[in-house]
């Protein structure tokens, strides 16, 4: 059973929490303003916001040990700021986990804003809805599908992220070492029984997690429906 | 009109918030559930393991011979089990370059040590600790025909009658028992290898996991890593003149603190060095 801590689980859970936290506003803003923005540049930003999907992680995670490196120029003023380095700590998986998931929040959000007709905005401007009203009243209602989707996204991927929480952390027991990373520890350890476990609990949680996004898709389709 | 249309919405969004709190209390209730049924082994800050658990580095060919070593150091001394992390010496030498806050490192080559040391990771000079040997590995139902465990002479009539041999080798562009293994290979005219049945293995632990699930027919592995373990395997020891010594040294990194102190002095005492050799490690020549 001492194979089997749950350390990996609480190093994970807190990534994961950490990293929705931070990310949701963040992205839900750029997904905002990605939907409705003129601005010529479109293409480019979301090309630099999809970049993380379709890199291999080992690349970011290259990139984030380069620059975050304590050698480095940019390590150091991260060293100030964070009063410690952040290759191999908690903090720095923190910051290249929201890095990585940039794409699953920009995306569904940006999806769910430009499938708001622009009609219901301007209808509640008329009705004399100043912009943050329109936003709390109007729009979070028509976009909370979104958001559920982004946090669930987000928080499923950073559990079974794996390339870059290798390359930035390490597998330092307690600190870095997230589920994803004691799997293939207990691999390379020989030890299969607990890597099955590990294994079958993420398929768990991420099923689950997927149930969550389908089913409130599913909801907000029959709820339009039945308007 | 607009009210009835307020009413409705402002009824809606607090009944999305309501469902979105609960999962995030969901959530955060059981993120804080999971903390505290194993508080002391929960993320901690670096500045703490400098008092309490130490952080060591190993290269992979420690795996089998750790768990044994830290149940008799358990048992001597009264301190904080150590964490771990376990790779191949050249990648473990790569992070404590880049700033990876371990306290020991028990590395398999000296390169690696080498390289911490000339960029001042270090607190004092390496220690050569234990001397490694080579093994070849196959499965006990997938052996030669006779039953008899493999020799390097085997690979070579195979690789002549065969060309489906796969060879399994740790890496040698960055493990020192792959670098070994080549020069094993070599010193018995098998090198190069013919592309298409040489597998290169991330580490040690990995060119043995290729022949326990049957990817690769043989395997060139730590001694050490085969010694004890728990599946039915055939192995030959690789005479040891035909490669160069495989040295493990124990680094003192800088942010070593009194446990990690304590340890490393005790891993260097002569009943480390017994157990050690039950593992297939030998002491190493001066």
């Amino acid at each position: 059973m001492n194979s089997l801590s749950l350390s990996p689980f609480i190093v994970s859970f807190k990534l994961a929490f950490w990293t929705t936290l931070i990310l949701l506003p963040v992205g839900m803003w750029i997904g905002r303003w990605l939907a409705y923005t003129r601005c010529s540049a479109k293409p480019w930003i979301e090309s630099l916001v999809l970049l993380p999907l379709v890199l291999p992680p080992t690349v970011i995670g290259y990139y984030l040990l380069t620059v975050f490196s304590p050698d480095s120029i940019t390590g150091q003023w991260a060293m100030q700021l964070f009063g410690q380095p952040l290759v191999f700590t908690f903090q720095g998986l923190v910051v290249a986990s929201i890095i990585v998931n940039i794409p699953f929040v920009v995306q569904p959000m940006q999806l769910a804003y430009g499938s708001m007709p622009i009609e219901i905005r301007e209808a509640a401007w008329v009705s004399g809805l100043s912009p943050i009203e329109t936003w709390w009243h109007v729009e979070l209602p028509q976009v909370w599908p979104g958001i559920l989707a982004s946090a669930t996204l987000v928080f499923s991927h950073t559990l079974g992220e794996f390339g870059v929480v290798l390359l930035v952390g390490g597998n330092i027991e307690g600190i870095t070492r997230t589920v994803s990373i004691a799997i293939y520890d207990h691999v390379q350890a020989f030890e299969m029984q607990a890597a099955g476990w590990f294994s079958l609990s993420l398929v768990v949680f991420s099923m689950a997690a997927l149930l969550i996004v389908r089913l409130s898709a599913h909801n907000a389709v029959a709820s339009k429906k039945h308007r | 009109m607009l009210n009835a249309v307020r009413g409705r919405q402002q009824d809606n969004v607090a009944r999305k918030f309501r469902q979105t709190l609960g999962i995030l209390l969901m959530l955060a209730v059981f993120t804080c559930a999971v903390s505290a049924y194993s508080a002391p082994t929960a993320a901690q800050s670096i500045d703490t393991s400098k008092t309490e658990a130490p952080l060591v580095a190993l290269a992979s060919s420690f795996r089998s011979v750790w768990p044994v070593l830290m149940e008799a150091y358990g048992g001597e001394l009264d301190t904080p089990s150590p964490r771990t992390s376990f790779a191949s010496s050249g990648l473990l030498s790569t992070q404590i370059l880049r700033g990876a806050p371990f306290e020991l490192f028990l590395s398999a080559d000296q390169r690696s040590v080498a390289r911490i040391m000339e960029a001042g990771k270090t607190q004092t000079d390496p220690f050569a600790l234990a001397s490694g040997t080579l093994s070849l590995v196959t499965l006990a139902n997938a052996s030669r025909p006779t039953g008899a465990a493999p020799t390097l002479e085997w690979i070579g009539d195979s690789m002549i009658n065969a060309n489906s041999l796969k060879i399994a080798i740790p890496n040698p562009r960055h493990a020192p028992y792959g670098i070994a293994a080549r020069q094993a290979l070599t010193t018995a005219g098998l090198w190069p290898i013919p592309s298409g049945s040489l597998l290169n293995a991330e580490n040690a632990s990995q060119a043995l996991q290729y022949v326990l699930s049957g990817v690769a027919s043989i395997a060139i592995v730590p001694t050490t890593l085969v010694t004890q373990i728990p599946f039915e395997i055939n192995t030959t020891t690789i005479d040891p003149s035909s490669y160069e010594p495989v040295i493990h040294y124990l680094a003192i990194l800088a942010p070593a603190g009194d446990n990690a102190r304590k340890l490393s002095n005790w891993l260097m005492t002569p009943k480390a060095l017994s157990i050690m050799m039950q593992f297939g490690l030998s002491r190493p020549e001066k």
